[in-house]
């Protein structure tokens, strides 16, 4: 009978628990400052006594998808509407090209917000909606609506009250992906969404970027969603950015590696060898470890213990995701269910 | 979709960003959304004005009333009162409707998503949709307004008429706007619509009642003080004019550069509160607001107040004290669990239930030791320039007399030791009034005239008003020495004037009835002149009295209803078929004549009429007022009501028109 011993978690690596600063963003992101499109320092939110958002450092990158994960109440929200200019932060700055976004009409007229909840006036249709979109944002347009209320198959001339909230969600996507925005910022976009709207979403999110340069922000709680669709993530927990980093370069930062020997080594003789174990579990003679490193660089330290069995295995982004957030003490698990 | 539509605009050069052009938009937005409340504040303020009038008019046209003098008095005096009562308030309620609808969005957390993140400076947002609240609210107004002003004025030349019927229409106006800036304020301030309402209607309501109900304590507990002495000079209510225009304006108190200046700063305010507001004040509670505290401890001690009045009026000390504990704590936690949503924070707010209560027990100590100091006051001769000496009966038909330092000095010290001695006959231990609610007077009296108001006009020009009600005792004591002139005598025993009235004027009505008044002649009981003649010695002798029995409360009050200025009854004596109530009607003007030599002057009059109140709005000349100006017949002998009120100058240009017929 093969006995398991459950995962055990190690004192997280530094550079995976701490906040992200500016320091070590430069180690972290291989993008450089000049390319960001929104830069937030020290950017603080308080509501009342409690910290919502403490943000060292926060750079989102042009024409790229940027997907905010956290748990409930890390601030995702917070930081969303932070950006789009309905929270004044009580400390630091939140920058788009250079300039601040609070009471900004220059550079609020380039961001549109879906809140997890669409907000529309009241008794309205989506046609009222339409105007009242193209009233305010000289770049709304007509046929990026048109073609939108086609692909949703929305009637724009029902009360918006009568709609599903799926159906309301994609009001309010005709809405702000009409208006053209520079920076979209989607809360839980794809909730409400059925699986066909959830791809047609993704596709004109990608041609959103390609044609208009357009950067787009999207908070989920999918992350399997958000794994093929962004470029960068950030992880937020209890108000702090604890990750943010390119997806490829936080794939490639960590992996799950089998191992099993003749003789079996202990944990305490591989991190010797100067592994960063993150977390491991052992069936049978097979230990399965989580180590933070480069891949390459991983398997070829392990391979000089002369391993029966050797295999290195990428990580989905949820595993990572749940991996920090657990080395940070966060039952992620019992969250995400 | 393809990407060929998405590059087609990318590719158009736009114009900069031009928030302006949203302002403008959000402006008219307002407007076009809010359109239909408009058009139905048009339509009821046109039902109640000028199509009322000219239904009115059409319905109740009177060839014998065809002076157009008295056509344009009509419809000016229907136009004033239908906007007093009904389009001020109609105003408010629709504005408070348009407020809600229009800014409450900062009050919903999904509504803040949208508007906030709009590319809109904050102020530049609030302004445009108050701009929109405002022209929606005040265009069907103004529109109403002119019409109505048109129905007076082109009736025939612009008249004074017109001119003060548009005065009256932009004080209701301005009392308004002031309101609702206050409660756009408000808004500001609060995180939810139902608590700004909540917080409007402490403001507008609890402080006032509070201050009523607090006055109405003095009244019952401070000798000599009357409701007058607050209406027109008491601090409480000039605060609670300030607090709330609608009250000022419906009391005759309008403040109108105050409003303006309130209005301003208010729209002010409210513009720096919205643009201070943080997004996430939508929905929170205002529990922990300042604000908030202060309107607690008013309802506090209103309800403390309220409670003691109703379980303290005419009995004791102890249920008065039991009201207060029970009237202050219940108020407080119905508005602490109101604006906490529970009762959470209850035990924690009794921190600022004992301090209400320890203000609310200062306030009763103020009153009871008089430390407003209301009874320290009693003129010197050097300090008076006259004494007006008036019947407190509304509708007694006794003119005001007038005493003056050089002729009666001896008499108004004499009224005066009498007013000392009434006083200090209510103190109790160390020098304190009675807490138990009892009449400031403990009078046994027969005759109504025996509460008499004092109007003091110092030398300064103030004028101080005191009113007095003497029993009989000590008017058995003192009355002989103060009672000098035959003025005064009618003032304090006026039986005495049934000697002056002939019999032939007299006319006697059985009262088993109690609507005997609207058929007189199925209850006119046929008297001689000789029997009316004894009939009147009889009441004067109090003969009467001790014919009809032993215990009678006897002519207690005269009847204001009755088509013939004055009554006295005899209404509480027990009416049989064997032994009819009846009720001596006795026409005013033969009283007038009997005591007019003794009569104050017309400018006197006018001194305690305003005293008490009237003449705010139009200030009439006084000497222009017609003289007792009840009632008045014309030559075809058509008869009208005229009374003296603040329309006395129109009552005067219609009695002139009438005389000139």
């Amino acid at each position: 009978m093969k006995t398991t011993i459950p995962y055990q978690k190690l004192d997280g690596n530094q550079s995976w628990t701490a906040p992200v600063t500016r320091e070590r963003y430069n180690d972290d992101l291989t993008a450089s400052e000049a390319d960001a499109r929104i830069q937030s320092r020290h950017l603080v939110k308080n509501f009342g006594k409690k910290t919502a958002l403490n943000i060292e450092y926060s750079q989102i990158l042009g024409s790229s998808i940027y997907g905010l994960v956290g748990p409930n109440g890390a601030g995702k929200t917070t930081y969303l509407r932070t950006l789009s200019g309905i929270y004044r932060p009580d400390a630091g700055t939140c920058e788009m090209d250079g300039q601040s976004i609070w009471e900004n009409p220059e550079i609020k007229s380039q961001i549109l917000f879906l809140p997890d909840q669409p907000a529309f006036l009241p008794r309205t249709t989506l046609l009222d909606m339409k105007r009242f979109y193209q009233g305010i944002y000289n770049r709304f347009n007509h046929n990026v609506y048109r073609e939108l209320l086609e692909t949703f198959g929305l009637d724009e001339k029902t009360k918006l009250k009568t709609f599903s909230k799926g159906m309301m969600r994609q009001a309010a996507l005709c809405l702000v992906i009409a208006a053209q925005p520079k920076l979209l910022l989607l809360d839980e976009a794809f909730d409400g969404l059925d699986p066909v709207m959830r791809r047609a979403l993704r596709r004109i999110l990608s041609q959103l970027i390609l044609d208009h340069e357009m950067t787009v922000v999207i908070s989920s709680h999918n992350l399997r969603e958000l794994e093929d669709l962004c470029d960068y993530v950030g992880v937020l927990h209890n108000g702090n950015m604890i990750i943010e980093q390119d997806l490829d370069s936080l794939k490639l930062g960590i992996c799950r590696i089998q191992v099993a020997w003749t003789k079996a080594l202990d944990i305490q003789q591989l991190q010797r060898l100067g592994l960063n174990i993150v977390d491991y579990s052992r069936q049978g003679s097979v230990l399965h470890l989580i180590i933070s490193g480069d891949r390459d660089e991983i398997t070829h330290t392990l391979r000089t213990t002369n391993p029966l069995l050797l295999e290195a295995l990428p990580l989905t982004l949820e595993e990572i995701f749940l991996q920090t957030m657990e080395v940070n003490g966060y039952d992620i698990r019992h969250i995400l269910g | 979709m393809t990407s060929d539509t998405f590059l087609a605009k990318s590719s158009t050069n736009l114009p900069p960003y031009d928030s302006g052009k949203s302002a403008r938009y959000i402006f008219l937005r307002t407007l076009k959304d809010n359109f239909p409340l408009g058009v139905l504040l048009f339509a009821l303020e046109f039902l109640t004005q000028p199509f009322a009038i000219y239904i009115n008019n059409i319905f109740t046209h009177d060839a014998s009333l065809g002076n157009p003098l008295h056509n344009k008095w009509s419809i000016y005096q229907s136009l004033r009162s239908t906007f007093t009562s009904s389009i001020v308030p109609l105003l408010f309620i629709i504005g408070v409707i348009l407020v809600v609808r229009i800014l409450g969005y900062i009050h919903q957390n999904v509504q803040i998503d949208l508007w906030h993140s709009l590319p809109i400076k904050r102020e530049k947002l609030f302004l445009s949709k108050l701009g929109g609240l405002s022209v929606i609210l005040l265009v069907p107004h103004l529109l109403v307004m002119v019409w109505s002003g048109a129905l007076v004025g082109f009736t025939g030349q612009f008249s004074s008429y017109a001119k003060a019927y548009i005065q009256h229409w932009t004080l209701g106006t301005l009392a308004v706007i002031a309101g609702l800036s206050m409660l756009i304020y408000i808004f500001m301030r609060f995180g939810t619509t139902s608590d700004s309402i909540i917080g409007t209607l402490g403001l507008f309501v609890a402080w006032p009642i509070m201050v009523l109900l607090y006055s109405t304590v003095m009244i019952e507990i401070i000798p000599g003080i009357t409701f007058e002495n607050f209406a027109n000079n008491h601090l409480f209510l000039h605060i609670t004019y300030l607090f709330s225009p609608l009250p000022a304006f419906w009391t005759g108190n309008s403040i109108w550069p105050y409003w303006l200046i309130l209005t301003i700063i208010c729209i002010i305010g409210s513009t720096i509160a919205y643009k201070r507001r943080k997004s996430e004040y939508a929905e929170t509670l205002v529990s922990s607001h300042p604000f908030y505290y202060v309107l607690r401890t008013i309802a506090t001690i209103t309800g403390g107040l309220g409670l003691s009045y109703i379980m303290g009026l005419n009995a004791s000390l102890p249920s008065a004290l039991l009201g207060i504990v029970l009237g202050s704590i219940l108020i407080h936690c119905i508005v602490e669990m109101i604006v906490a949503r529970g009762v959470k924070t209850l035990v924690r707010s009794l921190i600022g239930y004992v301090i209400s209560l320890v203000i609310l027990t200062l306030l009763l100590v103020a009153v009871l030791f008089d430390l407003f100091g209301f009874t320290r006051f009693s003129p010197t001769p050097a300090q008076l320039e006259k004494v007006i000496v008036t019947s407190a009966y509304w509708d007694s038909p006794i003119p005001s007399i007038k005493l003056t330092p050089d002729q009666d000095a001896a008499i108004i010290e004499n009224l005066n030791e009498m007013n000392r001695k009434s006083i200090n006959s209510q103190r109790g231990k160390m020098g304190a009034f009675q807490i138990g609610f009892t009449p400031n007077y403990d009078i046994d009296d027969k005759f109504i005239n025996q509460t008499v108001d004092l109007t003091y006009v110092m030398t300064d020009g103030k004028i101080v008003q005191r009113q007095f009600t003497y029993n009989i005792d000590l008017s058995q004591e003192s009355l002989s020495q103060v009672v000098t002139t035959p003025p005064l005598k009618y003032i304090f025993m006026n039986k005495e004037i049934l000697r002056e009235i002939s019999p032939e004027n007299c006319q006697l009505y059985n009262t088993n009835d109690y609507y005997w008044y609207e058929d007189q002649s199925d209850h006119l009981v046929n008297l001689s002149q000789t029997q009316m003649q004894e009939l009147l010695n009889l009441i004067a002798d109090d003969d009467l009295e001790r014919m009809i029995g032993d215990n009678p409360e006897e002519f207690a009050e005269a009847r204001s209803e009755a088509p013939e200025p004055t009554i006295i009854s005899m209404d509480k004596i027990e009416s049989t078929e064997d032994n009819p109530i009846y009720t001596l009607v006795i026409p005013k003007q033969n009283i007038v004549a009997a005591l007019g030599k003794y009569a104050a002057t017309e400018g006197d009059h006018d001194i305690y009429k305003e005293s008490i109140g009237e003449y705010q709005d139009l200030n009439p000349d006084p000497y222009k007022t017609p003289p007792w100006g009840y009632e008045v017949q014309n030559e075809n002998d058509q008869r009208y009501e005229i009374y003296i009120d603040r329309f006395s100058t129109q009552a005067y240009e219609y009695l002139q028109a009438i005389n000139q017929q």
